[in-house]
């Protein structure tokens, strides 16, 4: 594994850790090794972006990380606790109460409106969300004029913001997207990635982001490259932030 | 506040396609619309016959030979019907053994523009001073009065009520009493003393439209009591035996007579129900086992946002619940107005007694079928529900895009 910070800073407990996992699976009679042996950490206030040619395994492993599937072999670790120690229910109450995911495609409800889709997570969470603080979070990704729209009535853009703020319901201390700009435009591409950037920097929120696209991740404070399923690169690409952090 | 819970979702989800739930509702619908009409039906029978039965009072009855069928009909559906034998009858039956008592009747047909009602009515004669069938019923409602030839009493179904008047044939009578409702052929009878109908008829000549053609010793049924210690079949038989042209049955056989109407018709009914319910359940079975596959994605992400396994078997169990309770709910509602609408054309065209079960009973009726489309809908995305919650929200995810 070529890496210039292979993520063992001692300063901060790590909010992810993997310790050589793999996935593997099988399709028809050949094994795909999705995830090859990859052991990475990730500190509170990261913003690691990963990238890779398509079918590297960013995705598997971004879903490694959120305890949407379990490794083939090794262990995750997240917020201190080891996931297989952690049953169904104890993986959802995680899932509901400190990670958020944003995907590639928004997956919107199609049946409720943005503020209804983004009270939805509430379902899930400790306490239901209430539509004044839906409405918050709209208006905070731009959209306070898009409440009672349903996602048909939205550009790709506008639902990559509802679904973010849907991720930022229940107050997660990590985010995790996968490829959320992968089908937008190079402008809102850029606000959306702004979104991200002030999310970290202001609210400090650590936040592992899959993109396709190299020149995202030079906005982050760390650039993970994947190649057939190994983690080959590990790059601080602004230590200035994390010495800020 | 607009509350989002599984019900609100549930309920947003069957939205997203109108057709395919107003299709799958309105099978669930049928199928329950149906078992609950059929099942009415069979207790209202039941509960008609066991009325009506009571309300017979004769354990024999004796009609002209050849009749038999006519006369069945009439005392199930009120249908009139008019046929008659000599007197020499009666008087032959009450010397025979085992006979306890016999009363005589005489039945007219009213004319189809009777001041009181729209259609052809049964008009019966009996003879105060034997009978033993009506006057038990007419004492309660006369409260003590002796019975004047022109006082009629009425079934449930006349549209005439007690102090009323109406003219029969040219002849004035007054109703003294109505009767309570049994569904069968007595709620649509008009009772009246021997001596009124018999003048009414010998009257007609001149004050009616129409001659009635009854010959003062004419009669048209027998009814017959047995003695304590006799056997009713045996009594029959011995009727059969010693009179020329009659034809005996027994109020079992008025019942026999019911059960063969309504075999046929039932066993269709509920061949057809069972048919539509299994089709339910496989068609609710296949449209979740899709439904769930094309929304994989969605409940992938459901779960990434933190909704736990049960959370996911109990929506998907949730729309399957609504649909078939919804849809089982309105097959109830539909059958029960189509019921009570329809009752008189049933008991005509299925030629049965018919007496709508008490309230509780047909509420009970409904909450078990309700109970069993639910039951449906739960087996039937059991299967679906348990795969869906299962997957691994990864692997959901994926296979859905």
């Amino acid at each position: 594994m070529m890496s210039r910070n292979n993520g063992n800073d001692a300063a901060a407990k790590p909010v992810i850790r993997l310790d050589n996992i793999s996935k593997h699976y099988q399709q028809g009679s050949e094994t795909v090794r999705a995830v090859d042996d990859v052991t990475l950490q990730v500190l509170p206030g990261d913003f690691a972006s990963i990238t890779g040619r398509s079918g590297s395994g960013k995705t598997t492993l971004l879903s490694l990380i959120g305890g949407l599937t379990t490794p083939s072999r090794g262990e995750v670790e997240i917020f201190g606790e080891a996931m297989s120690s952690l049953n169904d229910d104890a993986l959802s109450f995680l899932r509901a109460n400190r990670i958020g995911f944003v995907f590639q495609f928004a997956s919107l409800i199609p049946t409720l409106t943005a503020q209804d889709n983004v009270r939805l997570p509430g379902m899930f969470g400790e306490k239901p969300v209430s539509p004044k603080d839906a409405a918050d979070l709209l208006a905070w990704v731009g959209l306070s004029d898009k409440l009672h729209n349903f996602p048909a009535e939205l550009s790709g853009g506008q639902q990559t913001r509802v679904a973010l703020a849907r991720a930022l319901t229940n107050h997660p201390s990590l985010l995790l997207a996968d490829e959320p700009t992968g089908n937008l435009d190079v402008e809102t591409e850029s606000e959306i990635l702004t979104l991200l950037r002030n999310l970290n920097r202001e609210r400090g929120m650590t936040i592992v982001l899959v993109t396709h696209n190299p020149e995202l991740a030079q906005h982050g404070t760390r650039h993970l490259v994947m190649q057939s399923g190994k983690l080959t690169e590990n790059i601080i690409v602004n230590k200035e932030v994390l010495i800020r952090e | 506040m607009k509350e989002i819970n599984l019900l609100t979702l549930a309920l947003q989800n069957l939205r997203r396609k109108p057709y395919r739930t107003i299709v799958i509702g309105l099978c669930v619908a049928v199928a329950t619309g149906s078992l609950f009409a059929a099942t009415i039906v069979l207790r209202g029978v039941q509960h008609s016959l066991t009325v009506g039965r009571a309300r017979l009072g004769a354990d024999l009855v004796i009609v002209p030979d050849g009749y038999e069928t006519l006369a069945q009909e009439a005392f199930i559906t009120g249908q009139p019907s008019t046929f008659y034998m000599s007197d020499v009858a009666e008087k032959k039956i009450s010397t025979l053994s085992g006979v306890n008592q016999t009363s005589p009747q005489v039945f007219v047909e009213t004319l189809s523009n009777a001041s009181c009602c729209i259609g052809e009515f049964f008009l019966v004669g009996f003879d105060p001073e034997t009978d033993f069938t009506i006057s038990p019923w007419l004492t309660t409602h006369l409260d003590g009065k002796a019975l004047g030839p022109f006082d009629i009493i009425v079934g449930d179904r006349i549209l005439l009520r007690e102090g009323e008047t109406v003219i029969f044939y040219g002849t004035d009578f007054s109703v003294v009493g109505v009767l309570e409702k049994t569904g069968m052929g007595i709620d649509r009878t008009i009772y009246v003393p021997m001596e009124g109908l018999r003048s009414m008829i010998a009257n007609s000549e001149t004050l009616a439209e129409q001659t009635l053609e009854i010959s003062p010793n004419d009669l048209s049924s027998i009814m017959v009591s047995v003695k304590p210690d006799a056997e009713i079949l045996d009594v029959a038989e011995l009727i059969e035996a010693n009179l020329d042209g009659v034809n005996v049955f027994t109020a079992t056989q008025l019942n026999q007579a019911v059960g063969n109407q309504l075999q046929g018709v039932l066993g269709i009914t509920f061949g057809v129900t069972a048919s539509l319910w299994l089709m339910s359940l496989f068609t609710i079975g296949l449209v979740f086992s899709l439904i769930v596959n094309e929304r994989q994605r969605e409940l992938g992400i459901l779960r990434a946002m933190g909704a736990k396994r049960k959370v996911i078997f109990q929506l998907v169990m949730g729309e399957a619940g609504l649909l078939t309770g919804l849809g089982g709910l309105s097959g109830l509602v539909a059958a029960g107005v189509l019921l009570t609408g329809f009752s008189r054309l049933i008991q005509l065209r299925l030629r049965i007694p018919y007496l709508l079960p008490n309230v509780f009973e047909i509420m009970g009726i409904s909450l078990l079928l309700l109970l069993l489309a639910l039951f449906t809908g739960a087996l039937a995305s059991l299967h679906p529900a348990l795969s869906s919650s299962k997957m691994e929200p990864y692997a959901a995810i994926r296979k859905g895009e």
